[in-house]
């Protein structure tokens, strides 16, 4: 029951990050990520939905939630701050971040000079973590 | 020594490569990043 509530979630976070794309191009304001982020929230928040998260891929849509909109502009940064503060309390792994395409983002946000100094900071630990998973594990294939 | 070497290089590789793979080559979202200012662009209101 919870997968599917999950999922539910993972495609709906999905549409909204799509939508919000078409009214940027639209010249429109785009609201629908901001709509849907408590219930996303809500969702993070619970370290007993943590399994249930990776396994059913939210983190793709975390991703695209992260993700520059066409215009090169940055998500609302309630919505930044939710979702980059909720990644240190998910054991992810790097299968994970393979099937997210999340890592990707966060060097972005790591780059850029529009982001929060404390929003940076957690995403540079969280590289160095991910890549210190990557070039420190044995040859297993364990993290 | 050579063989060693090699094999230490090979498995060293393979780990860049899955690095650049999780990671991407810094390039994926380069469009977004032109134009910001050098002074840097954070603005509490966005």
């Amino acid at each position: 029951m919870q997968d599917e509530a999950i999922s539910r979630l993972r495609d709906a976070m999905r549409e909204a990050a799509y939508k919000d794309a078409d009214c940027v191009n639209n010249g429109q304001p785009a609201i629908n990520k901001l709509s849907l982020l408590s219930t996303v929230r809500d969702v993070l928040l619970r370290a007993n939905l943590a399994d249930s998260i990776l396994d059913n891929n939210l983190l793709e849509s975390v991703r695209l939630w992260l993700e520059p909109l066409p215009d090169a502009s940055l998500p609302a940064y309630e919505i930044q701050r939710t979702l980059i503060e909720a990644l240190p309390q998910l054991p992810i792994k790097t299968i994970h971040l393979r099937e997210s395409g999340l890592g990707k983002v966060m060097i972005f946000y790591q780059k850029s000079k529009r982001v929060e100094p404390n929003l940076k900071r957690i995403c540079e630990k969280l590289i160095g973590d991910w890549t210190r998973a990557i070039m420190g594990r044995s040859d297993n294939y364990r993290d | 020594n050579q063989m060693i070497s090699q094999h230490v290089s090979a498995i060293d590789k393979e780990k860049l490569d899955e690095l650049y793979e999780i990671l991407g080559d810094g390039e994926d979202y380069e469009w977004a990043l032109e134009g910001e200012e050098e002074t840097g662009d954070f603005n509490e209101d966005n």
